[in-house]
Parts: structure tokens; C-alpha cells; sequence
């Protein structure tokens, strides 16, 4: 169980890092009203995908999987 | 400016006193739709699968997994989707009054910028071939200027000979002022 919430650790903290680099530089070097429009509608976007992926995480049943793969 | 938020949609970093932009060209909208149609195919893998497994004997035990796998899967097909978009929207051709600029976005670290002035193009010629951009109207525009060995070329712009036509008349006012 402490793997799996590393593993969802690690994937979160590089998603989110992807996301802000993005929204970064729509924001940062972006020229005219569409990069800044963009990255509202990026940040809304990961943030609704996010949420769902650690509301997906929390309904696995993650004992009886391993104890299926026996672990 | 530091926070470039609040700032007109026609200013941008580098400006010169006085210049003005008279256009803000992004690459026509056509060259995101091969992208997004593989990242939109990709999407669709996880119901392909769905509608194998979900027959097994194994799978209400894991469908729970399968779709907190499905979500991660999409986070990322999420990133290149933006990145994508990012490439887009931060690659542009800049017209002032004053000169030039194209730039281009490549990667997160890797940036290119290019400015020719006004006065100092001789001779520009569109280039439009293809199914697509014949239909579509776009192509790219190549701007050769004086004593330059190597042409300025925009790719991908919509409605270059409208393009040209505004750099034209925007040489002959610098040129021939008054």
C-alpha cells in the first residue's frame, strides 16, 4: 500500500510540475489574449482531471487486490 | 512588463517606443488537428479494452483499477494535449510598424526569436502547396532581405497573400513616408 501511494505521489508531483511549466509560459511569454484565455482553460482542465484521478484511486480496494496477487 | 496579465492584447516584451502592432498571426488552426486527432485516438484505447476484459471472470475485482489506470493514462495524454497547445499559441509572427518578428516555441527550454526590419526586406513570395492549405487558405510566406544570404520564412499562416498585402503597404509607407 505505501508503494502505491509513492507510486501516486510521483505521478501526481510530475504532473502538476508539467501543468505549471505550461501555464508558465502561456502566462509569461504568451503574446495577445489567447495564451492567457488557454491557460485558465488549462488549469481548470488539469485540476477536474485530477481530482477525478485521486477520487479513482480512493475506490480501488487495494487489499483484496493484493491479496489476489498474493502480496 | 512583469505581469503581462493585465496588459494590452497587442503589447508584447521588447517593444520599441512608438512601434505599433498592426498584426498578431498565429499558425493557421489546421496544424493542431494531426495531433489532437492521435491524442483523441489514444483516448479511445481504454474502451477498446473495456469491451475485452470486461467479460472475465477477474474483472469486477479489478475494474476499479483498470479505471484509476485509464485516469492516469489520460492525465497524460492531458500533457501532450497541452503541450501541444502550448507549442501552438506561443509560436506567432509579430507585424509592426517598425519590423518583423517570429517566434517560435520548440520546447520548454528552447526559444527562437527573429526580427527583420522593414526597410531592409527586398522581395517576399508566398508559397501554398498542398490539398489542405489550398482549401484552407494557408501557407508560408518568405521574406528575403538585403545582403542576407539565408530567407525569413513563416510556416503554416492563414490568408498569406492578405499578409503580404498589409507588409507591403507597410513597406511603402516606411520607404516612401508622406
Amino acid at each position: 500500500m505505501k508503494f502505491v501511494l509513492i507510486f501516486l505521489f510521483v505521478v501526481l508531483t510530475v504532473y502538476l510540475w508539467f501543468v505549471f511549466l505550461t501555464i508558465y509560459h502561456l502566462v509569461r511569454f504568451g503574446v495577445g489574449k489567447e495564451p492567457k484565455s488557454a491557460s485558465l482553460y488549462v488549469f481548470l482542465g488539469s485540476m477536474i482531471l485530477l481530482i477525478l484521478t485521486v477520487i479513482y484511486f480512493s475506490q480501488v480496494n487495494w487489499k483484496e487486490i493484493l491479496k489476489f496477487i498474493g502480496f | 512588463m512583469a505581469f503581462s496579465l493585465f496588459v494590452s492584447q497587442k503589447t508584447f516584451k521588447g517593444q520599441l517606443p512608438r512601434e505599433e502592432t498592426i498584426l498578431l498571426i498565429r499558425r493557421h488552426w489546421f496544424v493542431l488537428t494531426l495531433p489532437i486527432f492521435f491524442i483523441f485516438l489514444l483516448a479511445l484505447l481504454p474502451f477498446l479494452i473495456y469491451f475485452f476484459i470486461k467479460n472475465f471472470n477477474w474483472y469486477p475485482l479489478f475494474s476499479s483499477l483498470f479505471w484509476f489506470l485509464t485516469m492516469i493514462y489520460f492525465l497524460i495524454l492531458w500533457l501532450l494535449f497541452i503541450y501541444n497547445l502550448m507549442i501552438y499559441l506561443l509560436t506567432a509572427m509579430i507585424v509592426t510598424n517598425k519590423r518583423i518578428i517570429r517566434i517560435e516555441q520548440k520546447g520548454f527550454f528552447n526559444y527562437e526569436s527573429a526580427t527583420v526590419k522593414l526597410e531592409r526586406i527586398q522581395d517576399l513570395s508566398l508559397n501554398i502547396k498542398g490539398f489542405f492549405p489550398t482549401f484552407l487558405n494557408f501557407g508560408d510566406l518568405e521574406i528575403q532581405t538585403a545582403g542576407a544570404l539565408v530567407k525569413f520564412t513563416f510556416r503554416d499562416l492563414p490568408n498569406p497573400q492578405k499578409i503580404k498585402e498589409t507588409i507591403m503597404r507597410l513597406m511603402e509607407k516606411t520607404n516612401f513616408p508622406g
